[in-house]
Parts: C-alpha cells; structure tokens; sequence
C-alpha cells in the first residue's frame, strides 16, 4: 500500500505557543487512521492544516505525491481531501438534497459563462450532477428526510448529512474529526459501520476520535499526539497499554473539563 | 518657518488628541459591545450644542458647562441603549441591526438638533485667548487647554478600566462575553455602562473643542474619520488607538497647511487605505482578540 | 416536481412579474408628476439595494454601492458632454469603465472580510465623491448641470420614442431595472447563485467543498458595480445635474437599509419593498417637511428592532407559522413537499424557500 498522506516537521506557532510541533506523520493509502490525544492535543489544527484552513509555520505536507503545504481549503478540496467537522457544519437553511447538491460544486466541468447562460451542455451537467447528490442522499440512507431542512434535522442524521456532504465529491482522503461525540450506543454503531463501509469503497480515512471502543474497533494504525508532539505509533492495541500513552491520558485524567 | 512647522505640530497633537478621546470611545463601544457605533459624530455634535447652550444664553462657566455637556451626553447613549440597541444585542445579525439602529438614531439626532438649535452657525466666545509661553514658542491657550484636559481624561479612563470593578467587567466582556456571563457579569449594566461612556466621550471631545470652532449640524462631520482612526490603530488596542489618533492629528495639520482642499483629503484617505491593506490589524498588527482595551 | 429549491421558486418570480406589471401600469394612473418623480427615485433605489444584497450574500457588508452609481452617472454625463458622444453610446461605455473599475478594486479589496472589508468600502464610498469634488474636470462641487436627455430612437413602423416627458423616463427607468432583475435572477439560478449562497451560510464548509471564496466574491461584487454603473447612467440623464454630495458613504448606508428593511431573505422583492417604504412613505408622511428624518429615524429602528427579518421575512415567517398554516390547510388544502410520516420544520423556515408547489422539471 502506497502512502497516500505524509506530513513532515508539521509545526505551527502561536505567538510563543506550539499547537503542533515537528509532526511527522504517514498515511497509508486505504486504511483508516487514527489521531487521538487528550483535549487540546493538537488534533484539530492537524486536521485545519491539513485541510488547508490554516497554513503551517512550519513543515510540509504531502498529499498523493504532491506538495500541498499552505494550499488553501478549496485547493485542497479539489485535489481529493475532504474534512468532516467537529462542529457538524451544515448548510443550515437548505434542504438535505441542496446540501448534497452543493457538495457536488467542485465537480462542474462546463465553464462559468456557459453555466450562467445555461447552454445545453450546461444544463446536461447539472441534470448529470443532480442526479448525483440524489443517489449519495439514497445510499447514506437520507432519502427519508431529502426535502427537510438540515438544521431541522436530528443530530444523529445531521451528522450523516456531514459525512454525505464530504462523501458527494469523491475524495481520497477523508478527514473525520470526532465523528461519534455526543452520539447513542446505537448511533455509534452506525457511524462505525459507515466509516467501514466507506473506507471499503476505497477511500481513506483519517479519524480524530475520543472513544476508545470506537478507535480499537476501527482503526488499523493509531498515533497518539500530546502537545502538539507524536508520543508513539503503532496498531491500537500495543499503543494502548504504551507507558508514555498512559501517562498523557492519567495525567491530564479525564476529569479535565473539555 | 521651523516655527510654523513647530506649531503645526502643536495643532497636530492638540487634534490629534482629541481624535484619541473620541477613537477611544468609539473603540470601547466597538469592542466590549461589538456594535459599530455610527451615531457617534451626533454625540460629539451634542456636546458641542449643549455647551454653546449653557455658555451662552445661560452664561454659565465653561469648566461647568463641559462637565455638564459630556454628563448629558453620556446619559443620552445609556438611554440609547436601554431603549433600542438592548434588544438586537447578540441576537443574530446583530453586526447589521445595530447599524441600522445607529443610523436611525443619526436621524433623529441630526433632526432634533437642527429643530431645537436652527441653522445658523453658534459661535462661543474664546475661553482661553491669547497664547502662552513654552519652551521659548507661542502656543495658543486654547490648544493647551485641549491637550492638557485631554491627556488627563484619557488617564482617568485608563485608571478606570484598570481598577474599578465596571471597569475590569468591561475588558472581561470585550474579551469573551459568553465567559463573561457565566462569571455573573450583569451584561445589560456593562453595555449601558459602556455607550452612556462612549457617547460621553463624544460628548466630551465636541464640547471641549465648542470654543475653537464654530458649532454647526456639520460639526461632526470630522468625527466620521474617526472609524478609520480605530481600524488603523488596531481594533481594541488602547496604545494603538493614541499612536493612530496623534498621526491623524499630524496628518491632518500638516496636511491641511501644505495641499490643503481636497487633494489633502484624497490622499489621506489613500494612505489610510494603503496602510490598512499591508497591516489589516492596524499599525500595531493586534487583532480584537489579543489586547482588549 | 421540481425538489431542488435553491433558486428563486417559480412563485416568486412570478411575483416580480407582476410587481413589474403593477409598475408598469402606474403612469397611466398617477398623473402628479411629482409623484411620478418619487416612484422613479424608488425603482432607482431599488436596483442599487439589490447590488447591497448580492454581496451581502456572499457573506460581505459593502458601502461602497453609491460610488460605483456616481462612477455611471458621472461617466455618462462626462462622455455625453465632453465626448459629445449619444447617451445610448454613452451609457455603455460609462458601465464598462465603471466594471473596469469595480474589478480592480475588487481585487484589492474582496480579499479582507468582516470589518475590514467594510472599512476599506467606506474609504471608497469617500474617496471617490471627494475625486468628483476637488478636481474641474468633474465640475467640483457644482457638479455637472445640464447632461443631455437620451436621442429619440426611431422603431420600425415610425414610431418615435422621444425622452421629453417624465412618463418615457419613467418606461426608460422600468426597462434598465428589468434588465438588471433579469440578469440578477440569472446568475442566482445559476451554479454560481448557489455557490455565493453556500458561502454566504457558512463559508469554512463551501470552502471544504471547493469553492474558491475570493473568485465568487469577486464575481458577486464586479456584477453588484456594473449594475449600480447602469443605473447610474440612467440617473445621470434624468437628474441632468450631477452632484457629488448624492453620491457620499451617506447613501451607500441609505441603500443598506432599503435592502435590510425589505427583508434580506427576498434578493429580489426585500429591495424593492425595502426601497419604496423608504422612498415613499417619507413623501407621504410630508406633513412636515422637518419632522420627516426624524420620522424616518423611527420607522427605521422601529422595524430594526420588531421585524427583524425585514417586513417580507417577517410576512414570510408569519405565513410560516404552524398554526396559520393548520387554519388555511383546513380552508385549502394542497399538495406540498416531504414525506407523509416525517414532520415539516415550520416557523424559522428560510424567507427565501418558496412555499408555493414547484412546477416543472429540473432546468
């Protein structure tokens, strides 16, 4: 399996403060990948520099072969990156299918001037890109509630929706930044069963995530990140019970507020 | 003509201070209640009407009449607040509605002020004539007087923000409000607090200058620039707000003496606008969020 | 049926169409040519709040829409004058160096946003009249007098249209803001509507999904000057005087509220509302001539704090609710979107989602 992420020396400074310090990190093409930490590790702004919604200070960051340190988001978008957020970010005021649809936006081919004139070429494009969003809505299950408006929507389906939005374009890389918080037993499962069957139709993933049981079952390689700094790499089971990981975890504890 | 040029800097800091009492009242609205505060020219206009009122037909002295003025105009912006701008606070949108409240209140103001004052230009008879002697320059009173005042009302503010119990609320509200509230910050007194301040400063500055101009309906239309003093000083950075006000002055004095008329002002604004584009965080380069006030 | 609902419904086009009719009807009505006056001045207004609402879409607060207005009109007037060149030559070129213009400010500015972004549009918003002030070459603060009235235009069958009379500026005025509508209506229903619409949501997610924020920026103001140019072509020929005064940050911010208080949710109808509310009723509430600011003043932070979706969203909102919906549906009852087991989200509803049943295929 080709690598299909590589960051090198990722650092990025806040005035006197490291948020990320000389991370290093290898993804491998089609597996799922877990970044965890305790709070305020730094797994987010790994995410937003990945992402291309904050340049590094310092440090590259190779996708697919390709250089793509300091790209901005849209940039990074279309070479194949997806994020999803740890906010749940939606297009609150359309529906479900108009959100699906506007993840397709990347994917036009017709030009600008053609679009807006709406040529035949253009209006087979969109018909072409409607139908798209149409079956991405029917494959994550959200035919049901196609027509309601996403911020109406429950937080579970919300969070589906996300993942739908990121999905839409085809990317290679899906950055999935805690996707099971504040979710059911049941709703876990669920999202767990998707992520597989995502990373089954070829994508790969790279997962921030709290959960335990949730990175155990589905991560296949694991690094755990504390200050900004890798503490140790491995399958999740042997990072697990590592010393230095352990220490992170109890020294913070988990009475830390969030 | 080294003494022109060293009274033109005397005029430059003596405006340039008063820009710097009105930015930092514009600037405290702007950053403890996020509101783009446009009315604020109105409140300096006020100031100077009220002073011209108590002067004049009620020959009352200026010391009084300044104090009077800025007190009446604070509590005007406290009454602004409670009645309209209360309501849209941290609703959504709330950047635009309280521009537009703003605006209305510019209406009204301007209207009421042109109703109860008429149209003709007020003129109030120098406080401080003649000049004084320092470091071996004539240097008008008048302009003393602004500096001077203007130097120690700016220290209070600065005292007060620093030490009282308001003041401390205020800077905990601009940095993070929702922290604010939970620290059981009663925020609706903090923002009446902080216009009824605003706008006192306004007041302040219009009534302080009264004397020196005449006193018209356009009066603030100087206090218009005073946004873009903000802006480039850096939004909520106090120090920022004096450097950027003592260059307006420089440049406004300087710059009235040699171009004068409105090429001067076209290239103000030009190199107002150059330097926000290279230093979007104003001069200093803080943003909001660093330094609060 | 039509279940994409992210361009303007056929409802609400059909709305504009009629609102045009009703327009289009009112000289044979209003004789007063004052008032004829005052309704011109209104779809003037009109057309430049719906410049304030397209960038304003695109999640940026632009000032700077009046500059640009002055920009049209002071070019016409200068290259009716100067150039001795036809309006209808005029007009045209006039919008063009006024887009040239938007363009590379645009480019300097689009890339701040927040603040910034509305700082650097009032800069603008002054500079420019300033320019028109200080230099002879636009008449200083006298400003232009006398700018031609458009050439008659000879139609097949011999009729001639000629601008004389109030009534042909009036048609001349219905006929460029149709225009612009159009164009606007256009672009909306297009990808790039859509995308200026996503970035306006939230603009980090239309950012993760390939959506280059500067470009459509970029796009949405250049349209937002060239229209405002347009315009300001035609004001330049039915004032015949020009002054700089007209063209100051005071009415970029008298624009923003026209389109605020018509309800921003309506990129067409809010404008339109907003601008003859404003427009209008000041004419009608003239009992006295000093009390009017004040009046307006009011009626601004009145509907500010009470309507805060503008009137046409609060109207939406209202026609929204559950409970109004509930009384009509027993009165009328229609077909309308969404699965019969999953309930509708009701009050809170975009203004801009058309309730009316779509009709007709996709494109």
């Amino acid at each position: 399996m080709s690598t299909i992420l590589e960051t090198r020396g990722l650092t990025k400074r806040f005035g006197g403060v490291y948020a990320v310090k000389g991370l290093d990190l290898s993804v491998k093409e089609g597996e799922i990948f877990g970044l965890i930490g305790p709070n305020g590790a730094g797994k987010s702004t790994v995410f937003s520099m990945v992402g291309g919604f904050q340049p590094p200070t310092e440090g590259e960051i190779v996708f697919d072969g390709s250089d793509i340190t300091g790209d901005p988001a849209d940039q990074v978008s279309r070479r194949g990156i997806a994020r999803v957020f740890q906010q749940t970010l939606l297009f609150e005021k359309l529906s479900v299918l108009d959100n699906v649809f506007v993840g397709c936006h990347k994917e036009y081919q017709t030009p600008q001037w053609s679009r807006v004139l709406r040529t035949r070429a253009a209006r087979v494009e969109e018909k072409r890109l409607r139908a798209k969003a149409l079956e991405t809505v029917k494959l994550m299950g959200l035919e049901p509630v196609q027509d309601q408006l996403a911020k109406n929507l429950p937080h579970g389906l919300q969070r589906t929706l996300s993942v739908a939005l990121a999905l839409v374009g085809q990317p290679r890389l899906l950055l999935l930044d805690e996707p099971v918080t504040g979710m059911n037993p049941s709703e876990t499962k669920d999202m767990t069963r998707l992520i597989s069957r995502i990373r089954d139709m070829g994508i790969t993933i790279m997962l921030v995530e709290h959960d335990m049981k949730v990175v155990m079952d589905i991560c296949e390689r694991v690094v755990v990140i504390d200050f900004g700094e890798k503490l140790c790499e491995g399958p999740p089971d042997k990072v697990c019970v590592d010393e230095k990981v352990c220490e992170a975890y109890l020294g913070k504890g988990t009475f830390d507020a969030a | 003509m080294s003494r022109t040029l060293i009274q033109l800097f005397v005029d430059g800091v003596s405006i340039g201070i008063v820009y710097v009492l009105m930015a930092s009242g514009f600037n405290l609205i702007m950053s403890v209640e996020r509101i783009l505060f446009i009315p604020f020219a109105q409140f300096y206009m006020l100031g100077a009407y009220f002073t011209w009122y108590l002067m004049v037909p009620l020959h009352m002295n200026f010391w009084l009449a300044l104090v009077i003025a800025s007190l009446a105009t604070a509590v005007l912006g406290g009454v602004a607040y409670m009645t309209t701008f209360r309501w849209v606070q941290y609703k959504e949108g709330q950047f635009l509605t309280t521009l537009l409240i703003g605006i209305g209140w510019m209406l009204i103001i301007t209207q009421l002020a042109l109703r109860l004052f008429g149209t003709e230009a007020r003129g109030i008879p120098s406080v401080f004539p003649g000049a004084i002697s320092l470091f071996g320059l004539r240097i008008s009173a008048e302009k003393a007087v602004v500096v001077v005042i203007g130097i120690a009302v700016l220290l209070a503010l600065q005292l007060m923000l620093q030490k009282t119990k308001m003041g401390r609320a205020m800077r905990a509200v601009a940095f993070h409000s929702d922290v604010a509230a939970l620290q059981g910050v009663n925020a609706t007194r903090v923002f009446t607090v902080t216009m009824a301040l605003g706008c006192g400063l306004a007041g302040f500055a219009g009534a302080l200058l009264a004397p020196v101009f005449a006193v018209t309906t356009q009066v603030g239309s100087m206090a218009f620039l005073v946004p873009l003093v903000v802006m480039l000083g850096g939004l909520g950075s106090m120090l920022g707000v004096i450097l950027a006000g003592l260059l307006f002055g420089m440049a406004l004095s300087y710059g009235q003496y040699f171009i004068g008329g409105g090429e001067a002002q076209i290239a103000f604004f030009i190199v107002v606008a150059i330097v926000l584009i290279i230093r979007p965080g104003g001069i200093l380069g803080k943003k909001m969020a660093d330094v609060p006030l | 049926m039509s279940r994409f609902e992210m361009r303007p419904g056929i409802g609400r086009k059909v709305a504009v169409a009629v609102v045009v009719l009703l327009l289009a009807v009112v000289p044979l009505v209003v004789t007063d040519q004052y008032y004829l006056h005052v309704v011109i001045t209104a779809i003037v207004n009109s057309v430049l709040a719906m410049t304030f609402v397209l960038v304003l879409r695109t999640g940026l607060i632009n000032l700077s829409m009046a500059a640009f207005w002055g920009l049209g009109a002071y070019g016409t007037a200068l290259l009716q004058q100067k150039a001795g060149l036809s309006f209808w030559v005029a007009l045209p070129l006039a919008v063009i160096v006024a887009t040239v213009a938007g363009v590379l400010l645009g480019l300097i500015v689009v890339r701040f946003s927040g603040f910034g972004f509305v700082i650097l549009t009032l800069v603008i918003a002054s500079i420019i009249p300033v320019v028109f002030g200080t230099f002879e070459y636009f008449g200083r603060y006298v400003g232009i007098l006398n700018v031609g009235v458009p050439e008659a235009i000879r139609l097949p069958g011999g009729i001639e249209l000629e601008f004389y009379s109030k009534t042909s500026f009036y048609y001349l005025a219905l006929v460029i803001a149709s225009i612009c509508v159009l164009v606007l209506l256009g672009f909306y229903a297009s990808s790039i509507g859509r995308a200026w619409r996503a970035i306006g949501l939230s603009s980090a997610l239309a950012q993760s999904v390939g959506i280059d924020l500067f470009r459509y920026r970029l796009v949405a103001w250049t349209l937002g000057c060239t229209i405002a140019a347009f315009v300001g072509g035609f004001y330049a020929t039915y004032a015949g005087a020009l002054v700089p005064g007209t063209f100051g940050p005071f009415k970029s911010i008298y624009v923003q509220i026209y389109a605020i208080l018509g309800g921003m949710g309506f990129v067409i109808l809010g404008p339109i509302v907003g601008a003859f509310l404003l427009t209008v009723l000041p004419e009608l509430l003239r009992f006295s001539q000093d009390s009017e600011p004040i009046l307006t003043g009011v009626i601004i932070i009145l509907i500010v704090i009470f309507l805060p979706l503008g009137v046409l969203g609060s109207l939406a909102a209202l026609w929204d609710d559950r409970r109004l919906q509930a009384l009509i549906g027993r009165v009328w009852p229609r077909r309308r979107n969404g699965h019969p087991g999953v309930p509708l989200g009701d009050a809170g509803q975009d203004p801009g989602h058309s309730d009316l049943p779509q009709e007709g295929a996709d494109s």
